[in-house]
Protein backbone atom coordinates (compact mmCIF):
# COMPACT_ATOMS: atom_id res chain seq x y z
CA UNK A 1 0.00 0.00 0.00
CA UNK A 2 3.05 2.46 1.07
CA UNK A 3 4.22 1.98 -2.90
CA UNK A 4 0.69 3.04 -3.95
CA UNK A 5 0.04 6.65 -5.16
CA UNK A 6 -3.97 6.56 -4.58
CA UNK A 7 -5.96 4.14 -3.52
CA UNK A 8 -9.73 3.57 -3.64
CA UNK A 9 -11.35 1.19 -1.29
CA UNK A 10 -15.08 0.44 -2.45
CA UNK A 11 -15.59 4.03 -3.24
CA UNK A 12 -19.38 5.32 -3.10
CA UNK A 13 -21.19 8.59 -3.69
CA UNK A 14 -24.96 9.41 -3.25
CA UNK A 15 -26.02 12.33 -4.41
CA UNK A 16 -30.12 11.98 -3.30
CA UNK A 17 -31.48 9.21 -5.21
CA UNK A 18 -28.49 9.26 -7.83
CA UNK A 19 -25.33 6.83 -7.32
CA UNK A 20 -22.02 8.92 -9.04
CA UNK A 21 -19.62 6.34 -7.47
CA UNK A 22 -20.47 2.82 -7.20
CA UNK A 23 -18.04 1.12 -4.53
CA UNK A 24 -14.57 1.93 -6.68
CA UNK A 25 -11.60 0.16 -6.30
CA UNK A 26 -8.54 2.14 -7.82
CA UNK A 27 -5.07 1.52 -7.09
CA UNK A 28 -2.18 4.10 -9.10
CA UNK A 29 1.05 2.88 -8.92
CA UNK A 30 3.81 6.34 -8.11
CA UNK A 31 5.39 8.14 -11.04
CA UNK A 32 3.51 7.29 -13.88
CA UNK A 33 0.58 8.86 -16.01
CA UNK A 34 -2.63 7.72 -15.64
CA UNK A 35 -5.50 7.72 -17.38
CA UNK A 36 -8.57 8.27 -16.26
CA UNK A 37 -11.50 6.90 -18.64
CA UNK A 38 -14.69 7.03 -18.80
CA UNK A 39 -17.88 8.69 -20.53
CA UNK A 40 -19.65 11.92 -19.56
CA UNK A 41 -21.42 11.14 -16.41
CA UNK A 42 -18.99 7.84 -15.04
CA UNK A 43 -18.06 9.81 -11.73
CA UNK A 44 -14.52 10.70 -12.63
CA UNK A 45 -14.62 14.44 -11.86
CA UNK A 46 -16.71 12.91 -8.55
CA UNK A 47 -13.79 10.70 -8.18
CA UNK A 48 -11.48 14.18 -8.50
CA UNK A 49 -13.65 15.84 -6.20
CA UNK A 50 -13.45 13.27 -3.02
CA UNK A 51 -9.46 13.07 -3.88
CA UNK A 52 -8.74 16.58 -3.65
CA UNK A 53 -10.67 16.40 -0.59
CA UNK A 54 -13.35 18.74 -1.65
CA UNK A 55 -16.31 16.60 -1.04
CA UNK A 56 -16.35 13.07 1.33
CA UNK A 57 -17.72 9.86 0.17
CA UNK A 58 -21.03 8.20 1.13
CA UNK A 59 -18.65 4.93 2.10
CA UNK A 60 -14.86 3.74 1.27
CA UNK A 61 -11.88 5.15 1.58
CA UNK A 62 -9.38 7.30 -0.87
CA UNK A 63 -5.78 7.07 0.24
CA UNK A 64 -3.18 9.34 -1.54
CA UNK A 65 0.53 8.25 -0.90
CA UNK A 66 -1.08 5.72 1.87
CA UNK A 67 -2.59 9.08 3.85
CA UNK A 68 -6.26 8.73 4.07
CA UNK A 69 -8.09 11.62 2.64
CA UNK A 70 -10.38 13.74 4.34
CA UNK A 71 -12.11 16.66 3.94
CA UNK A 72 -11.55 18.43 7.52
CA UNK A 73 -7.88 16.92 7.58
CA UNK A 74 -5.92 19.50 5.27
CA UNK A 75 -2.55 18.03 5.91
CA UNK A 76 -2.99 15.32 3.28
CA UNK A 77 -3.53 17.91 0.77
CA UNK A 78 0.42 18.74 0.94
CA UNK A 79 0.63 15.80 -0.93
CA UNK A 80 -1.62 16.88 -4.09
CA UNK A 81 -1.69 19.32 -6.68
CA UNK A 82 -5.23 19.92 -8.15
CA UNK A 83 -6.03 21.00 -11.63
CA UNK A 84 -9.95 21.15 -11.68
CA UNK A 85 -12.10 20.95 -15.12
CA UNK A 86 -12.63 24.57 -15.07
CA UNK A 87 -9.73 26.31 -13.60
CA UNK A 88 -10.82 29.75 -12.28
CA UNK A 89 -8.90 32.46 -10.72
CA UNK A 90 -8.94 35.69 -8.77
CA UNK A 91 -8.96 37.77 -12.03
CA UNK A 92 -7.93 40.98 -10.49
CA UNK A 93 -4.30 39.35 -9.38
CA UNK A 94 -1.46 38.59 -11.88
CA UNK A 95 -0.40 35.10 -12.90
CA UNK A 96 2.84 35.55 -10.54
CA UNK A 97 0.57 36.86 -7.46
CA UNK A 98 -1.30 34.14 -7.64
CA UNK A 99 1.26 31.68 -7.67
CA UNK A 100 2.92 33.59 -4.53
CA UNK A 101 -0.53 33.00 -2.79
CA UNK A 102 -0.52 30.03 -3.66
CA UNK A 103 2.96 29.21 -2.52
CA UNK A 104 2.08 31.01 0.70
CA UNK A 105 -0.81 28.30 1.36
CA UNK A 106 0.59 25.24 0.77
CA UNK A 107 3.56 26.84 3.26
CA UNK A 108 6.33 28.16 1.28
CA UNK A 109 8.43 30.86 2.76
CA UNK A 110 8.08 34.34 0.87
CA UNK A 111 11.27 34.45 -1.26
CA UNK A 112 10.68 30.36 -1.38
CA UNK A 113 6.73 31.24 -3.30
CA UNK A 114 8.78 34.02 -5.15
CA UNK A 115 11.14 32.26 -6.78
CA UNK A 116 8.78 28.75 -7.36
CA UNK A 117 6.45 31.33 -8.82
CA UNK A 118 9.18 32.10 -11.58
CA UNK A 119 10.08 28.33 -12.35
CA UNK A 120 6.79 27.70 -12.90
CA UNK A 121 5.57 30.47 -14.72
CA UNK A 122 9.07 29.72 -16.78
CA UNK A 123 7.88 25.78 -17.02
CA UNK A 124 4.59 27.18 -18.15
CA UNK A 125 5.17 29.85 -20.94
CA UNK A 126 3.70 32.35 -19.20
CA UNK A 127 6.89 34.15 -18.14
CA UNK A 128 5.64 37.11 -20.81
CA UNK A 129 2.41 37.27 -19.08
CA UNK A 130 3.53 37.26 -15.29
CA UNK A 131 2.25 40.73 -15.20
CA UNK A 132 -0.62 40.31 -16.94
CA UNK A 133 -3.87 40.43 -14.92
CA UNK A 134 -5.31 36.65 -15.14
CA UNK A 135 -8.85 38.31 -15.86
CA UNK A 136 -7.57 38.63 -19.37
CA UNK A 137 -6.28 35.41 -20.19
CA UNK A 138 -7.32 33.07 -22.82
CA UNK A 139 -8.77 29.52 -21.83
CA UNK A 140 -5.17 27.95 -22.25
CA UNK A 141 -3.29 30.35 -20.75
CA UNK A 142 -5.58 29.91 -17.58
CA UNK A 143 -5.23 26.36 -18.24
CA UNK A 144 -1.49 26.60 -18.20
CA UNK A 145 -1.49 28.47 -15.00
CA UNK A 146 -4.25 26.07 -13.48
CA UNK A 147 -1.44 23.61 -14.01
CA UNK A 148 1.15 25.59 -12.93
CA UNK A 149 -0.36 26.43 -9.02
CA UNK A 150 -1.34 22.81 -8.83
CA UNK A 151 2.74 22.29 -9.17
CA UNK A 152 3.70 25.03 -6.71
CA UNK A 153 4.16 23.15 -3.57
CA UNK A 154 5.71 19.86 -5.34
CA UNK A 155 3.30 17.40 -5.07
CA UNK A 156 3.54 13.60 -5.17
CA UNK A 157 0.11 13.43 -7.19
CA UNK A 158 -1.19 15.80 -9.38
CA UNK A 159 -4.85 15.34 -10.27
CA UNK A 160 -6.07 16.95 -13.48
CA UNK A 161 -9.49 16.85 -14.30
CA UNK A 162 -10.01 16.99 -18.19
CA UNK A 163 -6.91 19.25 -18.77
CA UNK A 164 -7.22 19.03 -22.43
CA UNK A 165 -11.11 19.12 -22.84
CA UNK A 166 -11.57 22.89 -23.70
CA UNK A 167 -8.61 22.99 -25.43
CA UNK A 168 -7.57 23.98 -29.32
CA UNK A 169 -5.20 21.93 -30.86
CA UNK A 170 -2.66 23.94 -29.67
CA UNK A 171 -3.53 24.31 -26.61
CA UNK A 172 -3.53 20.60 -26.02
CA UNK A 173 -0.55 20.36 -27.77
CA UNK A 174 1.01 22.28 -25.21
CA UNK A 175 -0.54 20.67 -22.14
CA UNK A 176 0.02 17.24 -23.09
CA UNK A 177 3.84 18.44 -23.57
CA UNK A 178 3.46 19.43 -20.40
CA UNK A 179 2.28 16.59 -19.03
CA UNK A 180 4.45 14.33 -20.46
CA UNK A 181 7.44 16.34 -18.97
CA UNK A 182 6.12 16.03 -15.31
CA UNK A 183 5.91 12.85 -15.42
CA UNK A 184 9.51 12.47 -14.27
CA UNK A 185 9.02 13.90 -10.75
CA UNK A 186 5.24 13.40 -9.94
CA UNK A 187 2.69 11.00 -10.31
CA UNK A 188 -0.01 12.45 -12.44
CA UNK A 189 -3.62 11.26 -12.22
CA UNK A 190 -5.85 12.03 -15.36
CA UNK A 191 -9.15 12.11 -16.27
CA UNK A 192 -10.63 12.40 -19.55
CA UNK A 193 -12.57 11.48 -22.23
CA UNK A 194 -10.40 12.14 -24.98
CA UNK A 195 -8.74 9.02 -26.42
CA UNK A 196 -6.11 10.72 -28.32
CA UNK A 197 -4.50 12.33 -25.37
CA UNK A 198 -4.62 9.43 -22.87
CA UNK A 199 -3.20 7.01 -26.12
CA UNK A 200 -0.42 9.97 -26.14
CA UNK A 201 0.70 10.92 -22.67
CA UNK A 202 -0.51 7.80 -20.54
CA UNK A 203 1.17 4.64 -19.34
CA UNK A 204 -1.43 2.83 -17.22
CA UNK A 205 -5.24 3.46 -17.84
CA UNK A 206 -8.40 2.67 -15.70
CA UNK A 207 -11.82 2.49 -17.46
CA UNK A 208 -15.30 3.68 -15.39
CA UNK A 209 -18.98 3.74 -16.26
CA UNK A 210 -21.40 3.86 -14.44
CA UNK A 211 -19.02 4.96 -10.76
CA UNK A 212 -17.66 1.42 -11.65
CA UNK A 213 -14.40 0.46 -12.82
CA UNK A 214 -14.74 -2.12 -15.75
CA UNK A 215 -10.81 -2.48 -16.55
CA UNK A 216 -7.12 -1.24 -15.38
CA UNK A 217 -3.91 -2.07 -16.81
CA UNK A 218 -1.45 -0.94 -18.92
CA UNK A 219 -2.58 0.39 -22.44
CA UNK A 220 -0.84 -2.28 -24.27
CA UNK A 221 -2.20 -4.99 -21.97
CA UNK A 222 -5.70 -3.49 -22.13
CA UNK A 223 -5.47 -3.57 -25.92
CA UNK A 224 -4.02 -7.06 -25.60
CA UNK A 225 -7.07 -8.03 -23.39
CA UNK A 226 -9.99 -6.29 -24.24
CA UNK A 227 -10.19 -5.37 -27.74
CA UNK A 228 -11.30 -7.38 -30.50
CA UNK A 229 -9.28 -7.87 -33.78
CA UNK A 230 -9.52 -4.85 -36.22
CA UNK A 231 -9.59 -4.64 -39.72
CA UNK A 232 -9.37 -1.63 -42.01
CA UNK A 233 -10.71 -1.55 -45.31
CA UNK A 234 -10.11 1.54 -47.60
CA UNK A 235 -12.06 1.90 -51.14
CA UNK A 236 -11.41 4.19 -53.87
CA UNK A 237 -14.90 5.62 -54.06
CA UNK A 238 -17.66 4.85 -51.13
CA UNK A 239 -19.12 1.41 -51.43
CA UNK A 240 -22.85 1.97 -51.23
CA UNK A 241 -24.18 -1.12 -48.72
CA UNK A 242 -20.71 -2.89 -47.91
CA UNK A 243 -21.20 -1.55 -43.92
CA UNK A 244 -24.78 -3.33 -43.98
CA UNK A 245 -23.29 -6.20 -45.59
CA UNK A 246 -20.07 -6.78 -43.32
CA UNK A 247 -22.76 -6.03 -40.10
CA UNK A 248 -24.81 -9.25 -41.25
CA UNK A 249 -22.03 -11.54 -41.01
CA UNK A 250 -22.17 -13.64 -38.05
CA UNK A 251 -18.46 -13.32 -36.57
CA UNK A 252 -18.56 -9.56 -37.47
CA UNK A 253 -18.99 -6.87 -34.53
CA UNK A 254 -19.10 -3.18 -34.60
CA UNK A 255 -18.72 -1.68 -37.81
CA UNK A 256 -17.74 2.27 -38.03
CA UNK A 257 -17.27 3.59 -41.49
CA UNK A 258 -16.15 7.16 -42.31
CA UNK A 259 -16.08 8.44 -45.95
CA UNK A 260 -14.20 5.46 -47.71
CA UNK A 261 -12.84 3.57 -44.66
CA UNK A 262 -14.44 1.00 -43.17
CA UNK A 263 -13.25 -0.37 -39.60
CA UNK A 264 -14.38 -3.73 -38.69
CA UNK A 265 -14.03 -5.24 -35.34
CA UNK A 266 -14.71 -8.75 -35.36
CA UNK A 267 -15.60 -11.43 -32.98
CA UNK A 268 -13.93 -14.16 -34.48
CA UNK A 269 -11.10 -13.59 -36.36
CA UNK A 270 -9.44 -16.79 -38.13
CA UNK A 271 -13.09 -16.70 -39.74
CA UNK A 272 -12.65 -12.73 -40.50
CA UNK A 273 -9.43 -13.49 -41.80
CA UNK A 274 -10.62 -16.50 -44.19
CA UNK A 275 -13.93 -15.07 -45.27
CA UNK A 276 -13.42 -11.34 -45.31
CA UNK A 277 -11.06 -11.51 -48.84
CA UNK A 278 -14.66 -13.20 -50.53
CA UNK A 279 -16.80 -10.22 -49.51
CA UNK A 280 -14.49 -7.74 -50.56
CA UNK A 281 -13.91 -9.64 -53.98
CA UNK A 282 -17.18 -8.25 -54.87
CA UNK A 283 -15.88 -4.55 -54.66
CA UNK A 284 -13.41 -5.51 -57.31
CA UNK A 285 -10.92 -2.11 -58.40
CA UNK A 286 -12.83 -0.35 -55.74
CA UNK A 287 -11.13 -2.16 -52.87
CA UNK A 288 -7.67 0.28 -52.18
CA UNK A 289 -6.40 -2.02 -49.06
CA UNK A 290 -7.54 -4.17 -46.66
CA UNK A 291 -5.53 -4.68 -43.43
CA UNK A 292 -5.46 -6.37 -39.63
CA UNK A 293 -4.48 -3.28 -37.93
CA UNK A 294 -3.70 -2.55 -33.69
CA UNK A 295 -6.58 -2.41 -31.99
CA UNK A 296 -6.81 1.12 -30.40
CA UNK A 297 -7.72 2.38 -27.23
CA UNK A 298 -10.92 3.74 -28.28
CA UNK A 299 -11.68 0.60 -29.73
CA UNK A 300 -10.96 -1.09 -26.50
CA UNK A 301 -13.05 2.03 -24.46
CA UNK A 302 -15.86 1.13 -26.75
CA UNK A 303 -16.00 -2.93 -26.12
CA UNK A 304 -15.78 -2.59 -22.50
CA UNK A 305 -18.80 0.26 -22.57
CA UNK A 306 -20.80 -2.16 -24.71
CA UNK A 307 -20.78 -5.27 -22.89
CA UNK B 1 1.56 31.49 7.93
CA UNK B 2 -1.50 30.56 5.53
CA UNK B 3 -4.04 32.45 7.75
CA UNK B 4 -1.93 35.36 7.10
CA UNK B 5 -1.87 35.16 3.11
CA UNK B 6 -5.04 34.67 3.09
CA UNK B 7 -5.89 37.99 5.06
CA UNK B 8 -3.40 39.56 3.00
CA UNK B 9 -5.48 38.45 -0.21
CA UNK B 10 -9.13 39.26 1.17
CA UNK B 11 -7.41 43.36 1.82
CA UNK B 12 -5.29 43.43 -1.43
CA UNK B 13 -9.29 41.54 -3.28
CA UNK B 14 -10.98 44.80 -1.41
CA UNK B 15 -8.49 47.04 -2.34
CA UNK B 16 -7.86 46.13 -6.05
CA UNK B 17 -11.74 45.65 -6.42
CA UNK B 18 -12.23 49.12 -5.03
CA UNK B 19 -14.67 48.12 -2.67
CA UNK B 20 -12.93 48.98 -0.03
CA UNK B 21 -13.15 52.50 -1.82
CA UNK B 22 -16.31 52.36 -2.38
CA UNK B 23 -17.26 51.16 1.27
CA UNK B 24 -15.19 54.01 2.75
CA UNK B 25 -16.72 56.33 0.39
CA UNK B 26 -20.30 55.70 1.07
CA UNK B 27 -19.42 56.10 4.94
CA UNK B 28 -17.79 59.08 5.11
CA UNK B 29 -20.62 60.61 2.61
CA UNK B 30 -23.25 59.57 4.84
CA UNK B 31 -20.93 60.69 8.09
CA UNK B 32 -20.39 64.29 6.42
CA UNK B 33 -24.35 63.59 5.64
CA UNK B 34 -25.50 63.80 9.61
CA UNK B 35 -24.34 67.12 10.69
CA UNK B 36 -25.08 68.77 6.97
CA UNK B 37 -28.70 67.47 7.76
CA UNK B 38 -28.90 69.00 10.93
CA UNK B 39 -27.05 72.47 9.88
CA UNK B 40 -29.68 72.84 6.67
CA UNK B 41 -32.74 71.30 7.50
CA UNK B 42 -34.38 74.44 9.94
CA UNK B 43 -33.29 76.28 6.76
CA UNK B 44 -35.25 74.59 4.37
CA UNK B 45 -37.88 74.52 6.25
CA UNK B 46 -37.98 78.04 6.87
CA UNK B 47 -37.51 78.87 3.40
CA UNK B 48 -40.23 76.33 2.41
CA UNK B 49 -42.82 78.15 5.39
CA UNK B 50 -41.43 81.48 3.38
CA UNK B 51 -42.82 80.12 -0.07
CA UNK B 52 -46.09 79.09 1.17
CA UNK B 53 -48.44 81.38 2.42
CA UNK B 54 -50.38 81.01 6.08
CA UNK B 55 -47.29 78.33 7.14
CA UNK B 56 -45.55 78.82 10.52
CA UNK B 57 -43.05 76.88 11.18
CA UNK B 58 -41.21 77.48 14.66
CA UNK B 59 -38.06 75.80 15.14
CA UNK B 60 -35.22 75.03 17.98
CA UNK B 61 -32.17 75.85 16.90
CA UNK B 62 -30.14 72.92 15.18
CA UNK B 63 -27.55 71.64 17.82
CA UNK B 64 -24.91 68.55 18.11
CA UNK B 65 -27.81 66.52 19.40
CA UNK B 66 -29.39 66.55 16.25
CA UNK B 67 -26.29 65.28 14.19
CA UNK B 68 -26.63 62.42 16.61
CA UNK B 69 -30.08 61.89 15.66
CA UNK B 70 -29.55 61.87 12.15
CA UNK B 71 -25.93 59.83 12.37
CA UNK B 72 -27.63 57.31 14.40
CA UNK B 73 -30.52 56.58 11.82
CA UNK B 74 -28.20 56.50 8.85
CA UNK B 75 -26.59 53.84 10.70
CA UNK B 76 -29.90 51.85 11.39
CA UNK B 77 -31.67 52.31 8.27
CA UNK B 78 -28.84 53.07 5.23
CA UNK B 79 -25.14 51.76 6.31
CA UNK B 80 -26.47 48.23 6.81
CA UNK B 81 -27.95 47.67 3.59
CA UNK B 82 -24.57 49.00 2.22
CA UNK B 83 -22.25 46.16 4.56
CA UNK B 84 -24.88 44.04 3.42
CA UNK B 85 -24.50 44.27 -0.23
CA UNK B 86 -20.63 44.61 0.51
CA UNK B 87 -20.73 41.10 2.47
CA UNK B 88 -23.22 39.12 0.48
CA UNK B 89 -20.86 37.85 -1.97
CA UNK B 90 -18.44 37.22 0.31
CA UNK B 91 -18.78 33.22 0.25
CA UNK B 92 -20.77 32.25 -2.35
CA UNK B 93 -19.40 34.97 -4.93
CA UNK B 94 -16.13 32.46 -4.85
CA UNK B 95 -18.61 29.65 -4.69
CA UNK B 96 -20.58 31.14 -8.21
CA UNK B 97 -16.95 31.68 -9.60
CA UNK B 98 -15.49 28.41 -9.16
CA UNK B 99 -12.27 30.06 -7.20
CA UNK B 100 -13.72 28.17 -3.63
CA UNK B 101 -12.14 24.97 -4.52
CA UNK B 102 -8.82 26.24 -6.15
CA UNK B 103 -7.71 27.68 -2.34
CA UNK B 104 -9.72 24.73 -0.27
CA UNK B 105 -8.02 22.32 -2.39
CA UNK B 106 -4.74 23.31 -0.81
CA UNK B 107 -3.59 22.53 2.90
CA UNK B 108 -5.98 25.35 3.78
CA UNK B 109 -8.47 24.52 6.95
CA UNK B 110 -12.01 26.11 5.76
CA UNK B 111 -11.88 27.62 9.28
CA UNK B 112 -8.64 29.72 8.54
CA UNK B 113 -10.10 30.12 5.14
CA UNK B 114 -13.75 31.46 6.80
CA UNK B 115 -12.09 33.28 9.39
CA UNK B 116 -9.90 35.00 7.01
CA UNK B 117 -12.84 36.29 5.01
CA UNK B 118 -14.44 37.65 7.85
CA UNK B 119 -11.56 39.64 9.48
CA UNK B 120 -11.29 41.28 6.16
CA UNK B 121 -14.51 42.10 5.71
CA UNK B 122 -14.27 43.64 9.82
CA UNK B 123 -11.27 45.35 9.35
CA UNK B 124 -12.72 47.19 6.13
CA UNK B 125 -15.88 48.03 8.25
CA UNK B 126 -13.88 49.19 11.04
CA UNK B 127 -12.21 51.83 8.63
CA UNK B 128 -14.87 52.84 7.09
CA UNK B 129 -16.80 53.14 10.07
CA UNK B 130 -13.47 55.12 11.81
CA UNK B 131 -13.50 57.19 8.57
CA UNK B 132 -17.30 57.88 8.77
CA UNK B 133 -17.04 59.08 12.65
CA UNK B 134 -13.94 60.83 12.40
CA UNK B 135 -15.63 63.24 9.29
CA UNK B 136 -19.27 62.92 11.41
CA UNK B 137 -17.38 64.40 14.23
CA UNK B 138 -15.43 67.11 12.46
CA UNK B 139 -18.14 68.62 10.59
CA UNK B 140 -20.52 68.56 13.70
CA UNK B 141 -17.84 70.22 16.21
CA UNK B 142 -17.18 72.57 12.96
CA UNK B 143 -20.98 73.61 12.73
CA UNK B 144 -22.39 73.39 16.25
CA UNK B 145 -19.22 72.90 18.67
CA UNK B 146 -20.15 69.57 19.44
CA UNK B 147 -20.80 66.61 20.29
CA UNK B 148 -18.62 65.68 22.72
CA UNK B 149 -15.39 63.37 21.32
CA UNK B 150 -15.70 61.20 23.60
CA UNK B 151 -19.03 59.96 23.99
CA UNK B 152 -18.97 59.75 20.16
CA UNK B 153 -16.01 57.80 19.75
CA UNK B 154 -18.15 55.32 22.48
CA UNK B 155 -21.36 55.81 20.47
CA UNK B 156 -19.82 54.62 17.47
CA UNK B 157 -18.27 51.46 19.25
CA UNK B 158 -21.79 50.57 19.81
CA UNK B 159 -22.60 51.26 16.25
CA UNK B 160 -20.07 49.70 14.83
CA UNK B 161 -20.51 46.24 16.40
CA UNK B 162 -24.51 46.65 15.53
CA UNK B 163 -22.72 46.81 12.16
CA UNK B 164 -20.91 43.89 13.16
CA UNK B 165 -23.53 41.73 13.68
CA UNK B 166 -25.14 42.60 10.68
CA UNK B 167 -22.33 41.59 8.69
CA UNK B 168 -21.94 38.34 10.69
CA UNK B 169 -25.50 37.53 9.41
CA UNK B 170 -24.93 38.52 6.02
CA UNK B 171 -21.43 36.02 6.31
CA UNK B 172 -23.45 33.07 7.70
CA UNK B 173 -26.47 33.29 4.21
CA UNK B 174 -23.64 34.25 1.94
CA UNK B 175 -22.16 30.37 3.43
CA UNK B 176 -25.54 29.13 3.62
CA UNK B 177 -25.97 30.04 0.15
CA UNK B 178 -25.13 28.64 -3.89
CA UNK B 179 -25.47 31.75 -5.39
CA UNK B 180 -24.86 35.47 -4.41
CA UNK B 181 -28.46 36.78 -4.93
CA UNK B 182 -30.11 34.27 -2.44
CA UNK B 183 -27.27 35.28 -0.02
CA UNK B 184 -28.62 38.88 -0.12
CA UNK B 185 -32.06 37.59 0.17
CA UNK B 186 -31.61 35.89 2.80
CA UNK B 187 -29.64 38.43 4.61
CA UNK B 188 -31.88 40.80 3.90
CA UNK B 189 -34.47 38.61 5.69
CA UNK B 190 -32.31 38.30 8.44
CA UNK B 191 -31.98 41.84 8.97
CA UNK B 192 -35.18 42.53 8.53
CA UNK B 193 -36.10 40.11 11.69
CA UNK B 194 -33.59 42.12 13.56
CA UNK B 195 -35.59 44.93 12.72
CA UNK B 196 -38.84 43.35 13.47
CA UNK B 197 -37.99 42.00 16.83
CA UNK B 198 -36.30 45.25 17.58
CA UNK B 199 -39.59 46.84 17.46
CA UNK B 200 -41.33 44.54 19.77
CA UNK B 201 -42.07 45.84 23.19
CA UNK B 202 -40.42 43.86 25.32
CA UNK B 203 -38.19 41.96 23.21
CA UNK B 204 -37.12 44.40 21.67
CA UNK B 205 -34.80 45.58 24.45
CA UNK B 206 -32.60 42.49 24.07
CA UNK B 207 -32.10 43.09 19.99
CA UNK B 208 -29.23 44.03 18.99
CA UNK B 209 -30.91 47.29 17.26
CA UNK B 210 -31.51 48.14 21.25
CA UNK B 211 -28.05 49.20 20.86
CA UNK B 212 -28.39 51.85 18.67
CA UNK B 213 -30.67 53.73 21.13
CA UNK B 214 -28.09 53.50 23.93
CA UNK B 215 -25.53 54.69 20.79
CA UNK B 216 -27.49 57.61 20.77
CA UNK B 217 -27.37 58.38 24.49
CA UNK B 218 -23.77 58.10 24.78
CA UNK B 219 -23.60 60.40 21.46
CA UNK B 220 -25.34 63.54 23.42
CA UNK B 221 -23.33 62.62 26.53
CA UNK B 222 -26.74 61.11 28.27
CA UNK B 223 -25.74 57.45 29.39
CA UNK B 224 -28.65 56.73 31.03
CA UNK B 225 -29.08 53.09 31.51
CA UNK B 226 -27.14 51.03 29.61
CA UNK B 227 -28.48 48.08 27.26
CA UNK B 228 -26.19 45.60 28.69
CA UNK B 229 -28.81 42.63 27.67
CA UNK B 230 -29.02 43.96 24.42
CA UNK B 231 -24.80 44.06 24.07
CA UNK B 232 -25.04 40.43 25.46
CA UNK B 233 -27.57 39.47 23.06
CA UNK B 234 -25.23 40.88 20.14
CA UNK B 235 -22.18 39.24 20.81
CA UNK B 236 -24.00 36.05 21.34
CA UNK B 237 -26.14 36.42 18.02
CA UNK B 238 -22.68 37.26 16.18
CA UNK B 239 -20.22 34.25 17.83
CA UNK B 240 -23.87 31.80 16.86
CA UNK B 241 -23.61 33.23 13.33
CA UNK B 242 -20.08 33.04 12.92
CA UNK B 243 -20.40 29.40 14.37
CA UNK B 244 -23.26 28.88 12.40
CA UNK B 245 -21.54 29.75 9.37
CA UNK B 246 -18.62 27.37 10.14
CA UNK B 247 -20.59 24.34 11.21
CA UNK B 248 -22.19 24.70 7.89
CA UNK B 249 -19.46 25.33 5.70
CA UNK B 250 -16.82 22.51 7.37
CA UNK B 251 -19.22 20.12 5.94
CA UNK B 252 -20.13 21.61 2.29
CA UNK B 253 -19.64 20.00 -0.67
CA UNK B 254 -17.91 21.94 -3.56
Amino acid sequence: MAGLAIECRGLTKRYGAVLALDGLNLEVPRRVVFGFLGPNGAGKTTTMKILAGLIAPTAGEARIAGRPVSREDPAVRRSVGYLPEEPAFYGWMTPREYLVFVGALVGLSGPEARRRADELLELVNLREAARRRIGGFSRGMRQRLGIAQALVGRPEVLLLDEPSSALDPLGRRDVLGLIERLAEETTVFMSTHILADVERVCQQVAIIAQGRLLAQAGKEELRQRYAAPVFEIETAAEAPGLAERLRGLPWAGRVVQEGNLLRLMARDASRAREELPTVLGTLGGNLVRYEQVLPTLEDVFVRLLEV
Amino acid sequence: MRTKALIRKELLEQWRTRRLWVLCAVFIFFGLLAPITARLTPDLLRWLAATTPGVVFQLPPPSAADVVSQYIKNLTQSLPLVVLLVAMGAVSGEKERGTLPMVLAKPVSRGAFLGAKFLGLALALALALGLCMVSACYYSLLLFNGPEPGGFVLMNLLAGLYLLVVLALTFLASTLAASTVMAGVLAFGLWALLLILGALPRVGRASPTALLSWAGRLGIGRPGEGEWLALGVSLAVLAAALIGAWLHFRRQEL
